[in-house]
This record gives C-alpha cells, structure tokens and sequence, in this order.
C-alpha cells in the first residue's frame, strides 16, 4: 500500500492537474467546503422561513425540505446533472453540477439543524428582544440567528463531514475527486483494488478524523467561553 | 446503484437533445475537437502514473483524427453509462471510449468504421473446476456495468447470473475473491490479468471454447452529424493508410507493447448483426 | 404619566386576569405592585408595553391610548425588566446594551458603543463590560439588564420581580441601584413580593388581588 501511494500521491492529492482538470483530495475539499458555505445562507433562510414565515411560507419551505429529503443524493446528482442543460440550455461541468446539487441537498439538512437551533431559544430572550424595542428583522438577525448558528456549530461541522464523504458520488458524473483519482489508479494497476479502496478509506478516514477533532475543540471552546 | 442508474436513464428518455448547427462546422469554428473517454480502462484510456495525463490506444486515435481535421485534441472524462446520454446532450463531439457496437446503442448514436475489434471470452479461476462455457450455467459471472461484456454474458450465457460492478478492476476482484465464479472480459484485458496472476493464488484460465460476441469498437458520433461522421470516417481511412494506425496499434497492443498483436481487422463499416 | 382607566383582561380560557383596574403613576413616582402570586401584577405590568393586550379600558401613556401608539416606539418609551434576566447569551455585557441603542435607538456604531459603556459605569459593571453573561453572577446579569433597559432612556421603567431570582446577597447591588434611579426622578413600576424592597424604595403600594386593584397607599403609611 506504501508502495501505491508513493507512485499516485499527486494523482490522488491534485488529480491530473496541470496536465488536466485539478482533482483528487483537493477537489473533494473544494467540493466541500463550496457547496456548505453556499447551502449555509439558504439553509437559513429555510429555516426561518419555516419557524418565522407565514402558515403558506412555512408550508411551502417544510414541502421543499421533505421532497429533498425524500430522494436519494445519487439520483438527485444524475437528475441534476441532465436536466440542468437542458433547463440552462447549456451544458455544466461535473463540479459544478455536483455542487448544485449538493447546495441544494445539504440546504435541506443544514435548515433543519439550523431550526432546531432557532427552536432551542428559550422565549424569554425574544420577549427581552421584543420588549426593548427591536423590531422583527433585527431580533431575527441580531438575536435568534447568531444564537442558532452558535449552538448548531457542532454539528455543521459533523454536516461538513457528511458533506465531504457524499463528494464521493461525484465520480459517477466523472468529477474529478479523491474517488475518481481511486478509479483511476485501479486502472492503472488492474489487480489491485482491494488495497487502493483501503488507501482511499484511509485518506477519507484522515480528512473526516481531523473534522471531528476540529469539531470536538470547537464544543470545548464554546463551553470555556460560555463559562468565563 | 443501479436502480438509481436505470431511473436515471428513464429521466434521459423524455429529454430532448440539444439543438445546434452542423457540428463539423462548430468544431472547425471552435478550432478543438472534443473526445469523450472513460479515463479508467487500462491500455485504452487511463492515466499514466508519471505525468498523471490521460493515455491509450483510444487517446491516440483521438489525436490522430483531430489532427486530420486540422483541429486540437481535448478530452473529457465521463462514466460509462453517460457516455452516450452525454454525447446527445452536446457535451462533447465523439466518443472515443470502447464503444462496442450493439443494436441499442446504434439507436441512439452513429457508428464511424471500425477502429478495434476484440473478442469478449470468458475467464474462471483456474481452482474453480470449470471448463466449459455450459458448466457455467446457473453459476454467478461478473463484468463491468453498462459495458459490451455485460451485454455479451447477458446474450450469450442466460443461464448464468451476471453481477456488474463499477470498473474493470472491481469486477475482477469478485472474481479473485470468490464472489463469482468468472468474468466477461475483452480477450486483451484478460490476457494482460492472466498474466498478473500466473503462478499465483487466484490463477485464471480463459475459456477458449469461443468467444461470446465479438465486439466492433467504432467512434460514436451524435445521430444525424452526417457531415462529421464523414470527416471521422475520412480520418480514420487516412491513418490506415498512411501507416500511423499501424504505429499506434503497435504502441499499444503490437509488438511495441506486452501484448504482441498483429491488426486483424481492416478500417470497415461495423457488420450490423 | 400612566393611567390605568377599567382595565380588564381574560384569559382564553375564560378565567379573569385583571378587572376593572383604575390607578394613576404621576411622573417620578415609583409605584409596588404587591400581592399573592397569580394576582395579577405580571399581567398589569405588561399591559404598559403591551406584551399583554388589555380586552376592556385602556391604559394610557402621558394622555395617549397605548393601542395607538407603535409597537416599536411605545418600547422604547418604556423599559422593561425581567425577573428571568434575558441578557442576550451570546453577546457581552456592552454588547447588550449597544445592541439596543443601535438597532432600536438608531445610533451610530461607535455612539452605541460609548454610550453602553457610559451605562455599564453607571450600574457599577463597567470592568465586567466585555463579559458574556454565563460568566456574570445573578445580581451583576440584572444590572446590565436594567442599563440594557435604561439605554433609550424610556420614560417609565417598568421591573417585574427583579430581585426575586437573585441569591439574596446579591439582592443589594440591585436594590441600590434602583434606589438611585428613583432619586433621579425616573418612573418606575415594579412587581414585587418584598416589603423591605418596597418601603425602600416605592411612593406607593399598590395591592392586587385576583385580578382588582384593592389597595393604594403611600409606601411609607404601609410600613406603619
């Protein structure tokens, strides 16, 4: 296995990059960590529109939530990836497809997180909000948002977690990414499977290992900050 | 997987394929002709471990037939089962990707002439005990998904139970570690894994009876690209005859390469049977 | 300043929180409310800044029907603490305060900011001023809660049981302080159960029981 990763280590880390399209370990980050920062913003307008909207708008963003839910990411990852041209008119990239359609997915989990942490607000600081004076955008955006997102961190973390293993579905659209670069090595070697997929879970198992850990010092911190 | 695989192909269906103007025309325009490949078959399309760039007999017939028409080469590295949803949707000008010529697929893509035949055989585990093609029978084959192989297993050997799976290699691990009892593979690749294992545990024996199918490999072009599905076909006419085919086969799979092939085929239209 | 005219208030479940309740708060003066729990002082209370909507009579503020006047602006007229102390948790103490000044009073940044820590010092929390509110005890949370109350500068300030949550030798820094405001002259109407409090602090008691006014006499006439 050593063996194998001194051969393919760039192959794995950049893919084919600068001789084709970068790829492999960084793709996968970038995959990532793109579509979570952009899913974060609609994810919290889903979940303010799901505790705060209107009976109709509540509805409709809980209907949104519920049909993504509902559909397996593989097929949401194809449904995006061919319907999107023809809807666009143009074609879209892999990683672009990819992470639309993990924007999209991950915006649906990430609200509920993101509810569940508006939930968790206990009344008394909105009726302290609403009794100083503060109208509804500046209780929504000074006070109950900041509290949510403080408590949900974690656990946006453990999501980004989540987020970096379903990039792996991406090389069934031929993304470029830590899976694909696996592919790509087994048909380099042929017979040799078994040990590039363990190489490829080690490297998963590192890249999400170091997430939690993040997310683990993450919690601890808050708690210290709370307590002094 | 493949339930998802297969309702993806049923959303594929109801699409309509992008409209454009000549597309030998746009490609001339553009300066740069754009080869679909899979990127992970060994020998045809896959990376070279040195300079991490994509490589093979199918990577050098597309440079050799963009430079016929004058035009730059690029690649675009697709999956297997988009291969041809991909082509329709415009995403890039031909397939040069093993594409074996079958009645299903000619439906939806045009075929250029040959440019590779191989024989689909298959292979068992020299320890299995199995000899012939009918001891096969109700026992469990694996090939790759959506590839000409599974196809020719499906055909060729009903009685068998066919596991697909992702690539070549994965297939062939089903093998080695017993999960089927033998794979539906080209008779090049099959030779190369003979060769990988000999002597070793997990040996293979290919089962020379005769071939399932033999499977014409042709350019796909997208249906109704009359203009450049000529201009390929010219191109293709041109490198046989001024000798380049001849080099790249050997490259690969001639006498430069482990393989020692001679060319046994000629640039043809595919027989449509 | 405030008039309470037949003020009435009934729960959905049909049960009477408040019946006709008449009562006058004269500019500067500090009034207790007092009374069993359940009485209904909470409710009187919040019938100032409408966190209680009143179902007959009205209450009006310096001649005007509390319903006419905006929401937004009728809080800000009128300050409000709570026995439960709802610092906001995620911010610092000066944080508190200029999070009000700024996004209810319209101040500048750097105003909010100046005038927070001018209210810190005054409620004697200025080096605790970039705390968060976990790492605050009880009675130093409600003072920063009052300032955050004062920030605006309401006309009235209205406390419901400020002291009762506190451990009771925090229960003085708060008491102080509100001694001094009502030096100052501000208006103020709090809830109460303490007398000592009430003696040190109000004009006048005011004793509700279910639900009706049945008592109002000047504080010190009471301690007798």
């Amino acid at each position: 296995m050593i063996d194998i990763l001194s051969d393919h280590w760039l192959i794995l880390l950049i893919g084919q990059y600068p001789h084709g399209p970068l790829g492999g370990l960084a793709m996968t980050v970038i995959m990532a960590v793109t579509s979570l920062a952009l899913a974060l913003p609609l994810a919290l307008a889903i979940a303010v529109a799901r505790t705060e909207g209107t009976p109709r708008i509540a509805r409709a963003a809980q209907i949104f939530v519920d049909l993504v839910r509902a559909i397996p990411l593989l097929m949401f990852v194809f449904w995006v990836y061919f319907a999107a041209p023809v809807l666009l008119g143009r074609p879209i990239g892999g990683v672009a497809t990819m992470i639309a359609a993990l924007v999209i997915y991950e915006s649906s989990y990430l609200s509920e997180i993101v509810r569940a942490g508006i939930e968790a607000i206990p009344d008394g600081q909105i009726e302290a909000a609403r009794s100083l004076g503060l109208r509804r955008w500046p209780i929504l955006s000074r006070v109950v948002l900041p509290q949510a997102l403080q408590a949900s961190a974690p656990s946006l973390i453990v999501q980004l977690n989540s987020t970096v293993k379903e990039t792996s579905l991406a090389f069934v659209i031929s993304a470029p990414e830590l899976t694909f670069s696996a592919t790509q090595i087994n048909a380099v070697l042929m017979t040799r499977p078994l040990k590039v997929f363990a190489l490829l879970a080690a490297v998963y198992f590192c890249l999400c290992g170091s997430l939690s850990l993040a997310a683990g010092l993450m919690e601890t911190q808050f708690r210290r900050r709370r307590a002094n | 997987m493949k339930t998802s695989l297969a309702i993806a192909a049923l959303f594929l269906a109801f699409l309509p394929a992008a409209a454009s103007a000549d597309q030998l025309d746009d490609v001339k325009a553009k300066g740069e002709l754009v080869c679909g490949t899979i990127g992970t078959v060994p020998i045809f399309s896959f990376q070279s471990p040195t300079d991490r760039q994509t490589v093979g007999y199918d990577i050098d017939i597309c440079n050799a037939v963009a430079a016929q028409l004058k035009v730059k080469p690029s690649l675009k590295l697709v999956s297997g089962p988009a291969r041809i949803p991909e082509l329709t949707q415009n995403r890039y000008d031909i397939i040069v990707s093993t594409l074996g010529w079958t009645k299903e697929r000619a439906a939806q893509v045009d075929y250029s002439d040959v440019y590779w035949v191989s024989n689909q055989y298959v292979a068992v585990r020299s320890d299995s005990g199995v000899g012939t093609l009918a001891a096969l029978s109700g026992r469990k084959l694996s090939a790759q998904s959506a590839s000409t192989s599974a196809l020719a297993a499906k055909a060729a050997l009903p009685d068998s139970e066919l596991l697909t799976f992702e690539d070549v290699p994965q297939s062939f691990l089903a093998v080695q570690q017993g999960k089927t009892v033998g794979i539906v593979l080209s008779e090049l690749m099959l030779e190369r894994y003979r060769a990988e294992t000999a002597g070793k545990p997990g040996a293979i024996t290919i089962l020379r009876e005769k071939p399932l199918m033999i499977e014409y490999d042709g350019i796909g072009v997208r249906k109704g690209e009359v203009r450049l599905l000529q201009a390929v076909n010219d191109a293709l006419h041109a490198i046989e005859a001024s000798g380049e085919l001849d080099r790249i086969f050997d490259r690969w799979l001639g006498k430069d390469s482990e393989f020692k092939l001679t060319r046994g085929f000629k640039v043809a239209p595919i027989p449509q049977t | 300043m405030i008039r309470f005219e037949q003020v009435g208030k009934t729960w959905r479940d049909g049960s009477a929180a408040l019946e006709a309740v008449d009562g006058e708060v004269r500019r500067g003066e500090v009034v207790a409310l007092c009374g069993p729990s359940g009485a209904g002082k909470s409710t009187l209370l919040r019938t100032v800044n409408r966190l209680v909507e009143v179902d007959r009579g009205r209450v009006v503020l310096d001649g005007t029907d509390v319903r006419r006047l905006r929401l937004d602006r009728l809080r800000r007229r009128v300050g409000f603490v709570f026995q439960s102390i709802d610092l906001f948790r995620h911010l610092s103490a000066v944080d508190n305060v200029a999070l009000i000044l700024r996004r209810a009073g319209g101040l500048s940044r750097g105003e909010s900011r100046q005038r927070a820590e001018l209210w810190l010092d005054r409620v004697g929390m200025a080096d605790r001023a970039g705390s968060l509110p976990a790492a605050l005890s009880g009675g130093q949370q409600q003072r920063v809660a009052i300032a955050r109350a004062m920030c605006l500068d309401p006309e009235v300030l209205l406390l419901d049981e400020p002291t009762s949550a506190l451990d009771p030798e925090l229960v003085t820094g708060v008491r102080t302080l509100l001694r001094d405001l009502a030096a100052r002259g501000t208006t103020m109407i709090v809830v109460t159960h303490e007398a000592g409090f009430a003696r040190g602090v109000a004009d006048r008691l005011w004793q509700v029981t279910n639900g009706r006014l049945v008592a109002d006499r000047p504080a010190r006439e009471a301690a007798a």
